[in-house]
Order: structure tokens, then C-alpha cells, then sequence
């Protein structure tokens, strides 16, 4: 699936400001928990950090599951993206 | 027989800046780290009217400090850590120790995180929404915060130990670390305390009639401990570690001691929640005599807990009147660096052992007129240079709660 590059630099921007990861490290393949060293204390806080980045909200209990199965930055880069979908039809 | 403990090292981040040595410096050289904050300062709450304070104004650097650590510290729990980081460096403890389970940690603070909490009572009242509240917030306001952050951080296995008895809390934390070192279950207690310095701090203990409120453009004149004009006390920020260990223990390891705790003593006032009373303050100073086997003429100078209130200065000033007669050498530390609350019996009891170690005596800053319901002992009101044999160190916290502690100089075991 492709994804707005603007959704791919706003997420990295994210977890390279927020949670000091070092951008080398951003690829796409890179897995949450074990290369990036979040826990699920930081997936919580992700998800708010998203919302302030991308002025969006997001339900966390309609998207409990998507957020729990998310293991790559590919699954972030995805999902924010669609939310950002969501979010532009709802509006236009 | 009754394990000995000793200090092996101490940190401090004060008013005075970061590190024991600004500390020290601080007080030996007399320096004043009072400040009028400004009517701003008040950020236009209606009912309070105390603008002095004294934050630490240095810019604190926590990157060093990983940021899975940092994460949930509220601002207090990164002054302790760092605090504690040097108190470990200093006594020479390597990180091992710490992993081994020989090494615990006793820690209290008056208000915990109020910063945080504040910032949380803001989204959950007034934004009614929760969503951006961070996920370890709640880390930085539990009631052991302080303690089981700098656990954490250090991978500290040992007993982990919350010592929150308001002003008392950073000598609590002394009491709690003997008792585990006397009883064998640890070789290592980092004990100590520590206190943000925030507006509603300050307007907390203005509404209990306990802050400094006549002297907002005056920062020269309050906190004004045993002084006849005094009108309360200012609050300050800080923290304060020290490493206690067993006499054994040091020892075995080659290290250097700086002092001797040589008595320990806590009770409750049993009444008074804001107001201890002379009887209760007394008979603590004597348990803690007691238990280090002295007699009062075995103390030669009383570092008081004196904040700059009404009562308070006047009740600690008879007890110690009694105990000691009226000869006995007194003298606060709350007039330089403010009341820093739950980090002040850890701050005073690092310079307890600094004026044994340097033969001198911090005098009370800004007593120009000794009150007359205070004038009950010998105030030092200028620094006296001389040997001193050991020092007895109070602190006293609302609920009751008195703290004594005597420390001796490192060639002193006495009892």
C-alpha cells in the first residue's frame, strides 16, 4: 500500500522529537517493540503524540485492535494514513 | 552489639545550583538564594499573597538519564536520581552493589510531583479530556514516586522505601536507612528527600498561616528565623541523598567515611497536626541522646529545623532550651536557601557533616533582632570557626511528626 510520504515524515518526526529515536534507525521494516524499543506504555503515548502531529483524533477503543496488532513502523505509517483518509472525506 | 553506620558520600541539587559542592560553598561563603518571584508568580489565584521563593534556577540537565527512566519522574524524581547519582559516585558504590540487593533506597517528599499533578487535574477539570494525558503521568505523582523512580533508574533490587513526612521526610528517610543497616537487612541505604518548588506549594502553606506574606519585595528579610519580625517561611526546591552504610561494610571495601550517624529518634506530636509542642520536640532530641548513648553536654551545636514561623521557631527554641540549657549553640539554615521542604533534613544533615568535617558554624541568616519568645539558647548569628565533636540535626513535619538525628565526625563512633 502506498503512503503519503507527508504521513511517513510526520510519523518519523514523532518518534524521533518524542521518544528520541535516532531517524537512521526509521525504516519502514523496523519492528516497534524490538528494534525501536517502545513498550506499551509508549504505544499509549504514540497514539496522543499521533493526534497532536496530524490534528486528528483517534478512538482508541473503535481502534484498540488495529493499535495492538501494529508491530512495524510500515503498520504505523499505514494506519495514521488512513485515518488521515478517514478524516478527509469526513470533512470534505 | 549495635551496627554502626557512617556516611560514605552525598549529592545535592539546591538553590544554590547542582552538586554537594555548590551546596556547601553556598552556605560557608553565606550566599542568599531567596527570590521575589514577582506578583506573576501567583499566576492571579485570589486567596494568597506569597511571592518569595527559592527554585533551583540552574537549568538541570536530564539527558543523561534514559529517557525510559526519565519518562515517569516527575521533576523532584529527576532532582533526586541526579542527586543520588552523585551521592553513589562520591561514596564510590559501584552499580553492582546496587543490582545486589544490599542496597535500598528511603526517599519522602511533601507534595509528590505537583507539577504533574497539576497538569493532570488541568485535562481531567478543565479540558475534560484525558486523551493527551502521558501514559507514565501517573508514575510521577504516586505517593512513592521519588523513591521508586531512582530505584528503577538504578536497578536497585534492595528495599525500596517511601519516607513522605512533610518536612521531616528527608530525615525520616535517615531514620527508616539506620534501622534497616541496624537490623542487617541492608549494607546501603541511599536516604534522603525532595521538594519542587511551585506556586501552589507556596500558596499551600499560605493557607495554612505558615508562609511569608509582608516582606513579597524583601527577599533580604525572610524566611527571618527566631527573628522578632518573623512572619512565616518561604518554600524552596531541592534534593538531597546520602549514602548511609554499615561501618562493616564500608570498611570491607576501603571506603572513605565522612561522618557518623551516631543517633537516630523519631515520634509524634500524638495531637497537633500543624503545631507540634515542646514536649513532644524534647523528649525526641533526648530519645535520640539515648540512642546514641550521649549525654546533652556530649552535643556541641544544634543545626534546628527553625523555618521562619510564629510558633514553630519559638516551641523548637524552648525544647531545645530544655534539653540543652541556654548556652547551647543554634542556628537554621532556612534563612539562605527557603524552607526546601521534604529535601531540607537531607540538605541540613549533608551540612551537619560538612561543619564537623570543617570545624565551623553556618549562623541563621537574616536574625537581626532575636525574638524574645526565641531567646532561650545561644543563636549563632555570625560563622563561628571551631572544632566541633558532633552535631544534633532536627527536623519536624506537619502531622506531628519530629525527626532527630546526632551525627559525629568520621573518627567519632562514640557509644
Amino acid at each position: 500500500m502506498m503512503v503519503r510520504a507527508s504521513t511517513e515524515q510526520g510519523v518519523n518526526a514523532v518518534l524521533s522529537r518524542e521518544f528520541e529515536i535516532d531517524e537512521a534507525n526509521l525504516v519502514p521494516t523496523a519492528n516497534l517493540y524490538e528494534d525501536l524499543e517502545l513498550d506499551s506504555l509508549d504505544a499509549v503515548d504514540l497514539v496522543a503524540a499521533l493526534e497532536r502531529q496530524f490534528q486528528m483524533k483517534i478512538d482508541r477503543h473503535k481502534d484498540e485492535e488495529t493499535i495492538r496488532q501494529m508491530r512495524t513502523l510500515a503498520d504505523v505509517y499505514g494506519f495514521v494514513d488512513t485515518k488521515l483518509g478517514e478524516k478527509t472525506s469526513q470533512s470534505g | 552489639m549495635t551496627v554502626k553506620t557512617v556516611v560514605t558520600g552525598y549529592g545535592a541539587i539546591s538553590p544554590y545550583g547542582v552538586g554537594a559542592d555548590a551546596l556547601v560553598n553556598g552556605f560557608r561563603a553565606g550566599h542568599a538564594a531567596v527570590r521575589a518571584m514577582g506578583d506573576e508568580w501567583r499566576q492571579g489565584v485570589r486567596g494568597t499573597s506569597c511571592s518569595l521563593a527559592a527554585p533551583v534556577m540552574e537549568e538541570i540537565d536530564t539527558g543523561s538519564i534514559p529517557r525510559k527512566n526519565r519518562r515517569s519522574m516527575a521533576r523532584s524524581g529527576l532532582l533526586a536520581f541526579l542527586a543520588a547519582g552523585e551521592a553513589l559516585a562520591a561514596a564510590d558504590i559501584p552499580l553492582e552493589m546496587a543490582k545486589s540487593g544490599r542496597l535500598g533506597v528511603a526517599l519522602g517528599e511533601t507534595l509528590t510531583g505537583p507539577a504533574s499533578l497539576e497538569q493532570f487535574f488541568r485535562s481531567y477539570l478543565v479540558e475534560r479530556d484525558v486523551s493527551q494525558v502521558p501514559a507514565n503521568g501517573f508514575f510521577q505523582v504516586m505517593g512513592h514516586s521519588c523513591a521508586a523512580n531512582v530505584a528503577a533508574a538504578l536497578g536497585a533490587t534492595g528495599r525500596v522505601q517511601a519516607t513522605p513526612g512533610a518536612c521531616a521526610s528527608g530525615a525520616l528517610a535517615q531514620v527508616v536507612g539506620v534501622g534497616l543497616i541496624r537490623a542487617g537487612l541492608q549494607d546501603v541505604v541511599l536516604c534522603g528527600g525532595a521538594e519542587e518548588c511551585t506556586p501552589a506549594t507556596s500558596a499551600i502553606f499560605d493557607i495554612v498561616g505558615a508562609a511569608s506574606t509582608h516582606f513579597n519585595d524583601r527577599p533580604d528579610l525572610a524566611p527571618a528565623p527566631f527573628d522578632r519580625d518573623r512572619d512565616g517561611t518561604v518554600c524552596g526546591e531541592g534534593a538531597a541523598v546520602l549514602a548511609l552504610e554499615a561501618a562493616d561494610s564500608a570498611a570491607a571495601r576501603g571506603a572513605r567515611v565522612l561522618g557518623n550517624v551516631l543517633g537516630v529518634a523519631s515520634n509524634c506530636d500524638g495531637g497537633k497536626m500543624a503545631h507540634p509542642g515542646v514536649e513532644s520536640m524534647a523528649a525526641c532530641m533526648r530519645a535520640a541522646l539515648a540512642d546514641a548513648g550521649l549525654q546533652p553536654e556530649d552535643i556541641d551545636y544544634v543545626n534546628a529545623h527553625a523555618t521562619g514561623t510564629v510558633e514553630g521557631d519559638s516551641t523548637e527554641a524552648a525544647a531545645i532550651g530544655a534539653v540543652f540549657g541556654p548556652h547551647m549553640a543554634v542556628s537554621s539554615l532556612k534563612g539562605h536557601i527557603g524552607h526546601t521542604l521534604g529535601a531540607s533534613g537531607a540538605i541540613e544533615s549533608i551540612m551537619a557533616i560538612e561543619m564537623l568535617r570543617g570545624g565551623y558554624i553556618v549562623p541563621t541568616a537574616k536574625l537581626r533582632h532575636v525574638s524574645d519568645d526565641c531567646a532561650v539558647v545561644r543563636h549563632v548569628r555570625a560563622l563561628e570557626v571551631t572544632p566541633l565533636r558532633r552535631i544534633m540535626k532536627c527536623s519536624f513535619g506537619f502531622g506531628g511528626i519530629n525527626v532527630v538525628l546526632v551525627f559525629g565526625r568520621m573518627d567519632d563512633g562514640a557509644s
